[in-house]
């Protein structure tokens, strides 16, 4: 990510939006080749200062003519996010406390020497080679060699390919924009035929920690209106969730079925707006490892395509319960096509058993949310699994591959448990 | 019908209020300023107000109400080793504190003791405490003396440590960023150049707090009024004042500033005239277009590609030349050569040199052979080179911005200034470092060496036009000797 002073926007006053600095094929065709070049300074820079690289760097840029300093800092930090560098904090501070005591005694060092002061540059440096055994070349290398600028470069990640760095820096500019905003709407829908973005998207909402409203459009339920901020935004506009708002956006883009707007508030309060959707074409980085059984769903997924029940259609994550600032999707819904009974599904996989109690706690919470319920545990479950379910009062089977969906359905309509 | 429990909790640096009756929200808005809160079903209030809502519901609910949030332990501070004897005026800045709601403002001059007063206040009043400061050698040096005159090992809180104990220092962003989770876990708050606290950002850490004892010390409060009107509702009102002028003579060293103007060699005085006609010539070129054009804007149109790319580059180009300008100023071959020649004069005499950036505090440091205090430096080291230099191990101590607010050095009667910011604030910090009081009765000299015929001349001059350079406190102006 970058930091805000690498932040590069427009302002549009007329229509009070804010525009992240975006690189297009169309109009920024020539950026590729720059990031080529970029990148190839990194990829056999080892060995190199910081400083100089960012020097490199900024001369590649500007050769452009039309790259702004921002632009410039902000590919830096993104080629050195992928970079690994030297600390040598160890070695240049003991090296700088062994040549500023053993100097102490040589103070001041004098450009001539004269009657009172013996030690000149020349004589003063002899003495601290001697006293360190290194040339003075190698000493003024490694004194400051811990000073950030001056680190040097170890490692880079050459698979980085100029569309990736372009790709980042269009991500970073936005999420850039985000620190500034004080609120953020989004508006996520589920498309007919497409994967459902809602657990995606919950997930995302619970790992950035936010406070969030979650309301489902009457005329459209398979539309979501969520309103995220943090707790102390209800006081006054704050941007201490800049950061927060930044990392969902990043989870977000792995999904589709979003549109974002965000609530921005410039250094001098004008209040503007920034809109980003699935569709703008910004690249995203997945999610940390998911907590669903992917398989099991993909196996449950296929159990009914097999053999489907008449009239009933399997969604996949189609529905949010909200309550309060606890949130659930269940992994499946069962849906009537005629008389719009539901059942919803949720499969409790092999994990934890902190995780298991926390499940059954949400089950618990939700479980008067909807009218039907189907739980499935493994097909052999742990003494774990049952017990922490004893005390769910849903109906619930255990899950076997040659079983017919249309048990599921009966036993969720008789409130079976077994 | 027994009435509803109200409850409150702390939730990420605000109060969640559950359970008030409409009546009773009404007249809590006259007290405490509130909003409700729909997301959770609450009203909600930032925790500064945390001491004045229990005072209130003690009085209107004295045993229905829930306050979910632990009390600050008690501290024993079993060490207290070094009691020290307050001075009178350290005495009356104590008094007025106590005596005036335990939350306010104490304004003391560098190098009065505003610590000391601080130090005796945490004593009294034993209990949790967070102390923030605004750079991390002063969170470093605020522990070295809690440990030692109260006897407690204190947490740490910033420069990557994360160690939260009854007694804790940590700078001003961490206290804002970490406020939401460190809010209940002090009931005093020492705010150290509390000057610090006015961002909008940085109010967080007053605000998020649940502390009900606020201290706030400065060597020079916000003459705006906006900005001390934020500390008196953060923190609280002024309690306590003293000037530099009552100060100086008194408990501070007197002192002369001694302006040291030096010459660009031919080469740099040739290469400055060069760069200073480039940003003439591109102010005037875009007063031509816009007449009231300031120079500020370039900083905007360096960035603006998209709506002239060659305006934009004309204008990164001028800023380019201005940094240029400031580094030739700053670099400048003479001042190295003044600079060496007062290390003669002063030879045997402990020394702070302050530059105006990182680079040439290095390139100073690698040509004198002394130590540099920059931000890099790991904690050990920078208590290495202070307690060398307070033992007289190291001659000279050479710093950027580290040094410049309250970062306690050891009777330094000489300092020297290389460029470096025009702002008064800073001009008085840095003064401070030379006002220390000594044994003897010679007085602190600060030297001051500018390059002539630059802008650092000017610079120099707004930095004189405040009070504490201009007048002693019989009223005369000090020496400004050449």
């Amino acid at each position: 990510m970058l930091r805000s002073e690498h932040a590069l926007k427009r302002l549009d006053f007329d229509r009070n939006e804010v525009h992240p600095d975006r690189l297009l094929r169309q109009t920024h065709g020539h950026y590729r080749r720059a990031a080529v070049s970029c990148i190839a300074r990194y990829a056999h820079g080892r060995g190199s200062t910081r400083e100089d690289l960012h020097h490199e760097v900024e001369a590649i840029l500007r050769r452009l003519g039309d790259c702004p300093p921002r632009r410039i800092a902000a590919f830096c930090k993104l080629l050195d996010d992928a970079s690994e560098f030297e600390t040598a904090s160890g070695r240049a501070a003991s090296l700088r406390r062994r040549v500023f005591e053993f100097a102490a005694e040589l103070h001041p060092v004098v450009s001539q020497v004269d009657g009172l002061f013996q030690h000149d540059i020349e004589s003063a440096r002899q003495k601290v080679m001697d006293h360190v055994g290194m040339t003075w070349g190698e000493i003024e290398q490694q004194f400051f060699a811990d000073v950030i600028e001056l680190q040097r470069l170890s490692d880079f990640d050459t698979a980085l390919t100029a569309e990736q760095l372009l790709a980042r820096y269009n991500v970073a500019q936005t999420q850039a924009a985000l620190y500034r905003a004080t609120r953020v709407e989004l508006h996520v829908h589920v498309v007919s035929g497409q994967p459902s973005p809602l657990k995606h998207v919950v997930r995302a909402i619970k790992l950035s920690g936010l406070m969030h409203r979650i309301t489902q459009f009457k005329q459209d339920p398979a539309s979501y209106h969520v309103v995220l901020d943090g707790p102390a935004a209800v006081l006054r506009g704050s941007t201490r969730y800049g950061v927060r708002f930044a990392k969902l956006l990043a989870m977000l883009l792995a999904s589709k079925g979003w549109r974002l707007r965000a609530r921005i508030q410039l250094p001098k309060g004008q209040p503007m707006t920034l809109h980003v959707s699935d569709g703008d074409g910004l690249r995203g980085e997945s999610l940390p490892a998911a907590e669903m059984d992917s398989e099991w769903e993909r196996d449950f997924a296929a159990c009914w395509d097999k053999a489907p029940v008449e009239g009933w259609h399997l969604h996949r994550e189609s529905q949010i319960f909200v309550e309060g600032q606890q949130v659930f999707t269940p992994d499946f819904e069962l849906r009537h096509a005629r008389d719009q009974k539901s059942i919803h599904i949720e499969l409790v996989g092999f994990w934890t058993p902190e995780y298991l109690s926390k499940k059954a706690a949400t089950l618990e919470r939700f479980g008067d949310k909807a009218p039907r319920w189907l739980i499935f545990l493994p097909k052999s479950p742990t003494p774990e699994q049952r017990s922490a379910m004893n005390g769910v009062n849903l109906p619930i089977l255990t899950f076997d591959k040659r079983q017919a969906p249309s048990r599921w359905i009966a036993a969720a309509l008789r409130g079976e448990v077994t | 019908m027994s009435p509803t429990r109200i409850a409150v909790d702390f939730h990420e640096g605000t109060l969640r209020i559950t359970g008030l009756s409409s009546a009773e929200a009404q007249e809590l808005s006259t007290l405490v300023p509130f909003v409700e809160d729909h997301r959770d079903a609450c009203l909600r209030s930032d925790a500064m107000h945390a001491s004045r809502l229990k005072h209130w519901l003690t009085q209107v609910r004295p045993r229905s109400f829930e306050w979910r949030i632990e009390s600050a332990p008690v501290l024993h501070m079993s060490g207290q080793r070094r009691r020290f004897a307050l001075r009178e005026d350290q005495e009356r800045a104590v008094t007025a504190f106590e005596s005036g709601g335990c939350r306010g403002l104490i304004q003391m001059p560098t190098g009065t003791g505003k610590t000391v007063v601080a130090i005796d206040l945490i004593r009294r009043f034993a209990t949790s405490t967070l102390v923030v400061v605004p750079v991390r050698d002063l969170m470093y040096q605020w522990h070295d003396r809690i440990v030692d005159q109260l006897g407690v090992d204190a947490g740490l809180i910033g420069d990557g440590v994360h160690r939260v104990s009854p007694v804790s220092v940590t700078t001003y962003d961490s206290a804002a960023i970490h406020m939401p989770r460190l809010g209940d876990r002090f009931d005093m708050l020492v705010f150290d150049e509390v000057h610090h606290l006015t961002g909008p950002w940085r109010r967080d850490a007053a605000r998020m707090s649940l502390a009900s004892v606020r201290l706030g010390l400065s060597a020079t409060l916000p003459t705006d009024s906006n900005r001390l009107a934020t500390l008196h509702e953060l923190v609280g009102p002024t309690l306590y004042e003293q000037s530099i002028n009552q100060a100086a003579g008194h408990t501070l060293a007197d002192y002369h500033v001694r302006r040291i103007a030096v010459k660009l060699a031919p080469e740099e005085q040739r290469r400055y005239d060069e760069l200073s006609r480039q940003v003439q010539r591109f102010v005037a070129d875009r007063r031509d277009h816009e007449p009231h054009y300031q120079w500020e804007e370039t900083f905007h149109l360096a960035g603006s590609h998209d709506v002239d790319p060659e305006v934009a580059q004309q204008a990164d180009a001028a800023l380019r030349a201005s940094r240029m300008k400031r580094s030739l100023e700053e670099h400048a071959a003479a001042k190295v050569r003044v600079l060496e020649d007062l290390f003669r004069l002063h030879a045997g005499e402990p020394m702070i040199v302050f530059t105006g950036s990182n680079v040439m505090a290095r390139k100073l440091s690698l040509r004198f052979l002394v130590p540099c205090l920059l931000s890099h430096c790991a904690k050990k080291e920078r208590r290495e080179y202070l307690n060398g230099f307070a033992a007289g191990r190291f001659p000279v101590l050479i710093a950027n911005r580290v040094l410049d607010e309250g970062v306690d050095l050891p009777q330094v009667k000489t300092a020297i200034v290389m460029g470096g910011m025009s702002s008064s604030r800073q001009a008085i910090q840095r003064l401070g470092r030379v006002l220390r009081r000594t044994q003897d009765d010679r007085k602190a000299v600060l030297y001051e060496i500018v390059a002539e015929g630059t802008k650092e001349v000017m610079r120099s001059r707004d930095r004189r036009r405040n009070d504490a350079y201009r007048k002693r406190q019989d009223g005369k102006r000090v020496s400004e000797g050449r």
